[in-house]
């Protein structure tokens, strides 16, 4: 069952979900890629220069047949190197 | 007379999401400069009510530097006014945090059509440049200042455009406002150096025509080039150019009270690291260190006035419109201001940069689901489908706003997705929670860490991870948790 804990609900700027316990998953790599599922809710900071949220989420492409290779040529991977 | 302001030092502008580097750097962090509409939501796409976020706010209130406001999204170069709940949100947030003055951009972002209807930019456009811009933005500051009771600065702001001939000087322009209306200047020297180097007026021939005892603030930026373009990126460290550059006009600036870093979260974990912070933050301090070393009988800023003459024919609201319109990707060749603004280079640029800045805010404040679009249409026809959207729906400055819009936009398409509309019901539901911070409980037939742990992973899910159970997930605020509680933790503001 799902796992309840609304003593605790003021804290931070972290949402959380919570699943049946029976659920299979890697708790680690979601953990660690979603952390910026939401992205930005407010408005965007000053800047004038490129919004690399959405260069990096073209680091992987996919094709007409639905294939995804990484897009090693992307501003975004460049960036991450 | 804008109040005396105090030497503050070295800052840094905090977004939500470096409160840990600005915590672990404190001791190289003499104030903490805050972009508040970052922190704040709107509940609609309509609405103009405005909350901002009490736990950032609690945070910033517990750091022991002096804070500074910087404002966004509503800058003072505009002949549109903010709405009265922009200045009631923001006075509650300056109760809240105390800045000791607040700050905004000599840009405008929305204008107003020839029906009357008006329309937001996303991206920070460069006034007209005649002396009723000049009365515009005197106007708009002198509207704040009342607002807001606080010292006010302006920023000196980018301009991709080329030099019209008949415009006012960058220097004179700048110079104008700061007298006519009492205000400090807020120098964005990268923002000057991204200027020069992309054509317009060389930095220290502007700073030759400013009134230097108004600057009170410095703020640096790193940046990188675009087809030609030195964009004002946020991007990274400060370039050793524009580091010497500083070094040598502090020396000659009698009333500078702060050097501020401007870097974007955003590149945390892309190459930016704390390290380069640290060394970034270190090199100001030695900047700093040469503040106001001139004797005052040597000292090369002056306010020379321009000589070059202006044309004062042209009004704001004109000027507003075309620009604003040939941005949003209108164009009217008859009109002959947007046929002249059309021949320019800078234009294309700053259309690319805003599809850039809302496809961005899009894939962020939907990030699964734009991802599960994707998988299941291939890049090609999702970034098809999102200038479909960009070019026939209205711009948001705000992320959930923004998502919302969005989300209407996929729902209208029948795009025939699996799982579509619950990682949509998902990912709009966790936003809520986050603004709100009421709990909130789904009801989704799929497993939605499965379909998940396939999205983080780029792979597309397979059609069997449709089941006839039903999922019960709930949502709520964070909470502190422990290694064994089974829970996904995910962030509602873009993070390092
Ligand atoms: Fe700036």
């Amino acid at each position: 069952m799902a796992t309840s804990d609304n003593t605790h609900v003021p804290a931070s700027n972290v949402v959380r979900v919570t699943i049946p316990a029976s659920v299979a998953y890697n708790f680690d790599s979601i953990t660690k890629v979603t952390q910026t599922v939401l992205g930005k809710l407010g408005c965007l900071g000053c800047h004038s220069g490129r919004d690399i949220r959405f260069i990096i989420e073209d680091n992987f492409a996919v094709d007409e047949k639905l294939n995804v290779f990484p897009n090693i040529n992307n501003v975004g991977n460049e960036l991450a190197r | 007379m804008n109040s005396p302001v105090d030497e503050l030092g070295i800052g840094l502008i905090c977004f939500p999401g470096m409160e840990t580097a600005v915590q672990s750097l404190s001791g190289h962090i003499d104030l903490v400069e805050i972009e508040p509409q970052t922190s704040w939501f709107t509940e609609s796409p309509e609405s103009d009510s405005f909350r901002f976020d009490p736990q950032f706010a609690a945070t910033l209130i517990a750091m022991p530097q002096p804070k500074v406001f910087h404002g966004v999204g509503f800058p003072i170069g505009s002949t549109l006014l903010p709405p009265k709940s922009h200045f009631e949100t923001l006075n509650a947030h300056i109760d809240a945090v105390k800045p000791i003055y607040t700050s905004e951009h000599l840009s405008f972002n929305r204008y107003c059509n020839t029906e009357g209807s008006v329309h937001q930019t996303n991206f920070l456009l460069p006034p007209l440049q005649n002396q009723k811009g000049v009365e515009t933005a005197v106007r708009a500051i002198h509207h704040y200042k009342q607002q807001t009771g606080k010292p006010f600065a302006f920023e000196t702001g980018v301009n991709y455009l080329r030099c019209r001939p008949d415009e006012m000087e960058d220097g004179e322009f700048i110079a104008r406002i700061a007298e006519e209306s009492d205000a400090y200047i807020l120098l964005d020297l990268h923002n000057l150096l991204a200027n020069q180097l992309n054509g317009r007026q060389p930095v220290n021939d502007l700073l030759q025509q400013l009134p230097a005892e108004r600057i009170i603030e410095i703020h640096l930026a790193g940046g990188s080039w675009y087809q030609d373009y030195y964009l004002d990126a946020h991007s990274g460290v400060s370039s050793p150019e524009l580091l010497a550059l500083t070094d040598t006009i502090v020396r000659d600036l009698p009333c500078l009270k702060s050097i501020v870093f401007e870097v974007l979260p955003d590149y945390f974990g892309q190459g930016f690291t704390e390290s380069d912070l640290r060394r970034q933050l270190e090199a100001m301090k030695k900047i700093w260190d040469h503040r106001n070393a001139t004797a005052a009988h040597r000292r090369r800023y002056e306010r020379i006035k321009s000589r070059r003459p202006v044309d004062n024919s042209l009004i704001p609201e004109v000027w507003e419109f075309a620009l604003g319109n040939i941005a949003n990707s209108g164009s009217n060749e008859d009109i002959p201001l947007q046929h002249e603004l059309l021949q320019d280079p800078g234009v294309a640029i700053i259309r690319n940069l805003i599809f850039e800045f809302r496809a961005s805010m899009l894939v962020s404040g939907l990030k699964m689901t734009c991802r599960l679009v994707k998988l299941q249409m291939g890049t090609q026809r999702f970034h098809q489908l999102l200038k479909d959207y960009c070019a026939t729906h209205e711009s948001e400055i705000f992320g959930y706003a923004s998502a919302l819009r969005f989300a209407k936009f996929l729902e209208e398409q029948q795009l025939n997705i699996p799982y579509l509309q619950g990682m949509l019901d998902f990912e709009l539901s966790a936003a809520q929670t986050y603004i709100d911070g009421k709990i909130r409980t789904l009801h989704l037939s799929f497993d939605p860490f499965l379909l998940l742990d396939n999205l983080v992973h780029w792979q597309n899910p397979p059609p069997q991870l449709s089941s006839t159970i039903q999922y019960q997930v709930e949502i709520h605020p964070d909470a502190p948790i422990t290694d064994k509680d089974a829970l996904l933790r995910f962030n509602a503001v873009a993070h390092m």
